[in-house]
């Protein structure tokens, strides 16, 4: 067993309200300068859409991510001819177009203008060139199924619905879309990292988040098309590429990352898993529809003697196994198996964790009638307004059953407390829900309050980063012991 | 018959003969003088590419003769007198030929000898005009490298060109254009150039590997006709190097564009062009 601590994160999508404030958050901390305007490390997008980059999902385009082949797991996009093909050439990149071309306005304009007849208007100009610009396209240009029947309709985990499921999801009446916040999956078998020919890309070791080392990037860009996320990024200005840091520094000094700090919806939840890396190999290798029990089965019990011996034999300090214990993922993804991976099919293991969406049929329109009385609270599982297989493209590689799992536990949990506060639903129907999700009284408690009431420091249990150990793994501390404190950044100046 | 056989006889004895004059034993220096000299020069049988040797010996100071003969260079820019010559000789400067003053005071010896005596200091040489059709091809064939040298010397190609080659590139550009070097060096000269090359580059490239008499004079066969221009319009796709290269560049980047045209087409602006619907 080889016990390594993660930071891992989980979006809880039954609450997201596509507000965008945690993309914002993150543009103006970290990718407000010249070369990443059009990046976003924090995106969110409308499902179904094509989100951003256009269609990152089609690997068809785009070759992220691992798959199977000569019996055993490797990069999509390499292989020794394609590689030596596409080198300089890659063909599998997003273009900038894909992306958006980053556009401001000439504000000044409404200042300086000299007088006239008419009023002065703000002309869109391309942050990368400068010049008048027609806006074609934005990181959230679908957003609400804006564009429906050209992003809405082209999301390609709508091929796995048949052509009369599709047409019936875009009638007006019918109409259903969901959030999708994304950032970087800090996946525990990055392919971006296993893409990078100039070993620029790394994985902590304390804490498994992905980091680039700008000094090692030599702008090959490998790492953006192996991403199956499309969630590195090249920066034009400097030529090399960039990523989510997952704030490691507010994280260092215990704050939430930005995007989890802002977000209103209060969907996001951080905190450290314990795993076997010994699995990592196994998990990858498992057919399709076993990835997400596979991944679940690597992440082990914080409060197993034999997982604490282990970890603490792997140099894992004492309150980082704590922090794992009150870990607020661990009990989305492993205690309550509510919280899925995204797109695990392309064997990463991203460690970000997503709640899948209920959205119940609320009402029915027939004979002109808008009907809102429904024959069972919140109705069942396979009468919802995206079908089960479109929500087991995203989280559940295809296989329905854990989706189905979380949906259903959701669904008792709510029944649980519809119970608890109205008393207006047969006892017998909520004990069978609750039996049927393997879901205890006390357990649906403790998801209603995580979900609904938990404060920040149980949304956000971050473990100590112990900086001080992994500066001394890299050097002598005593090195620079007198040589930092107060001083002068400029000499005094004396005299006139 | 009989008078056949008996012409055969004379002419293959001939040569033994004129080589076994006076004492029988040719002079020492007719080895060097053969190589290195009687490409360009005779001594008594009248100019060639250069002077006649006769009676040079008398004409001119030993030291200046031997720094003639030694290091030519020396003198062609400079001595007055050599330059009239050079002027005289259709600018054919003569090689620096790498000869050590042993074999020089050899040389000066042998002029001296033969201008006073016949001797027999080139070799025999079958005249151009007697090639046919199936000769000059043959040396078309060996000036391409379309037929090998016996001896492995490498094509005249690679370094020399044709003006009407028939080759799609033309020749080499390291050497001299020799379209009119019949003109310029004569049959006998040709003949020297091709089997004995005085000319530095050409000695070490073909000094092991030597052209045979058949072999040169296939060669010269086909350089008279080049000479005469018979060939002059047949390269109508004769190329240059630099614009064959232009034109295969130009044509490996349009097969790499075609190849690989849908690289940069994006996939946002195709869903928009087909109005949402799969291209």
């Amino acid at each position: 067993m080889d016990v390594r601590s993660q930071i891992s994160m989980v979006f809880h999508l039954d609450k997201c309200i596509g507000c965008h404030t945690c993309s914002v958050a993150c543009k103006n901390v970290w990718t407000d300068r010249r070369g990443a305007e059009y990046m976003w490390w924090n995106n969110v997008e409308t499902k179904p859409g094509t989100g951003y980059p256009t269609k990152w999902e089609d690997q068809e385009k785009y070759k992220g991510g691992f798959e199977k082949k000569n019996g055993g797991v490797d990069l999509r996009a390499v292989g020794r001819i394609r590689g030596a093909a596409t080198v300089f050439h890659n063909p599998s990149l997003p273009i900038i177009d894909d992306y958006y071309e980053p556009f401001t306005y000439t504000y000044e304009d409404l200042i300086n203008a000299p007088e006239g007849a008419d009023q002065p208007v703000a002309k869109p100009i391309s942050m990368i060139t400068g010049e008048p610009m027609k806006i074609e396209a934005g990181p959230n240009w679908d957003d609400d199924l804006g564009g429906s029947p050209i992003y809405a309709a082209n999301d390609p985990n709508l091929d796995a619905l048949s052509s009369e499921e599709r047409t019936a999801l875009f009638e007006v009446q019918r109409l259903v879309f969901f959030y999708l916040p994304r950032i970087c999956n800090h996946c525990a078998n990055p392919a971006c990292v296993a893409s990078c020919p100039s070993g620029a890309l790394y994985k902590r070791g304390e804490d498994g988040i992905v980091l680039l080392n700008q000094e090692r990037c030599r702008g090959w860009r490998f790492c953006v098309t192996a991403c199956p996320y499309k969630k590195t990024y090249f920066n034009w200005g400097t030529g090399k590429s960039e990523k989510c840091i997952l704030c490691y520094p507010r994280l260092e000094s215990g704050q939430a990352p930005a995007c989890f700090h802002s977000c209103v919806g209060r969907i996001r939840y951080l905190g450290n898993l314990l795993y076997d890396a010994d699995q990592i190999v196994d998990a990858i290798n498992r057919p399709d529809h076993e990835l997400v029990e596979a991944q679940r089965d690597m992440i082990l019990d914080p409060f197993d003697p034999a997982v604490i011996a282990a970890a603490r034999a792997n140099g894992l300090a004492p309150d980082v196994i704590e922090a794992a214990q009150r870990s607020p993922v661990y009990k989305f993804v492993k205690l309550w198996s509510l919280a899925l991976p995204l797109h695990a099919e392309h064997r990463t293991l991203p460690m970000l964790f997503y709640v899948p969406p209920l959205l119940p049929m609320m009402a029915s329109v027939g004979d002109g009638i808008y009907d809102t009385s429904i024959d069972q609270f919140l109705g069942t599982i396979d009468s919802y307004r995206l079908p089960l297989k479109y929500m087991a493209s995203l989280f559940g590689a295809g296989n329905e059953a854990p989706v189905r799992h979380a949906l259903r536990k959701q669904l008792a949990t709510r029944m649980y407390r519809r119970q608890v506060t109205t008393d207006d639903l047969e006892e017998a129907n909520v004990r069978l829900a609750l039996s049927e999700t393997d879901t205890t009284a006390e357990q649906a408690e403790a998801i209603y309050r995580l979900t609904s009431l938990a404060p920040f420091d149980e949304r956000f249990v971050i473990p100590p980063m112990h900086r001080e150990e992994a500066i001394e793994m890299l050097g002598d501390t005593a090195d620079a012991k007198g040589l930092t404190g107060l001083g002068f950044r400029e000499g005094p100046q004396r005299g006139a | 018959m009989e008078l056949r056989v008996l012409i055969a006889g004379l002419l293959i004895a001939l040569p033994v003969v004129s080589l076994a004059a006076e004492d029988g034993t040719p002079h020492p220096s007719t080895d060097v003088f053969v190589t290195k000299c009687s490409s360009c020069h005779s001594v008594g049988e009248g100019d060639r590419v250069g002077p006649d040797l006769k009676g040079v010996t008398e004409r001119r100071k030993p030291d200046w003769l031997a720094t003639m003969i030694k290091a030519p260079s020396r003198l062609l820019d400079s001595d007055p007198e050599v330059r009239a010559l050079l002027a005289k000789y259709n600018n054919v400067r003569m090689p620096d030929l790498g000869l050590d003053d042993e074999q020089v005071a050899g040389l000066i010896d042998l002029v001296a000898h033969c201008s006073e005596h016949a001797c027999q200091l080139t070799p025999e040489l079958r005249p151009v005009t007697e090639a046919v059709e199936l000769d000059a091809a043959h040396g078309r064939a060996l000036f391409l490298g379309t037929a090998m040298f016996t001896n492995g010397g490498p094509s005249c190609i690679s370094c020399h060109t044709v003006s009407g080659t028939g080759a799609m590139i033309g020749g080499g550009t390291l050497a001299k254009d020799i379209t009119n070097v019949f003109a310029r060096l004569g049959d006998d000269g040709l003949d020297a150039a091709l089997r004995n090359p005085s000319f530095p580059l050409m000695n070490k490239v073909f000094g092991d590997h030597p052209l045979s008499a058949e072999e040169a004079f296939a060669l010269r066969a086909y350089l008279y006709d080049a000479n005469r221009g018979k060939h002059q319009g047949a390269g109508v796709y004769q190329l240059s190097v630099p614009m064959a290269s232009l034109i295969g560049a130009i044509a490996v980047l349009i097969l790499l564009n075609t190849a690989w045209s849908r690289r940069l087409r994006g996939v946002r602006r195709e869903l928009v062009r087909h109005g949402g619907r799969p291209s």
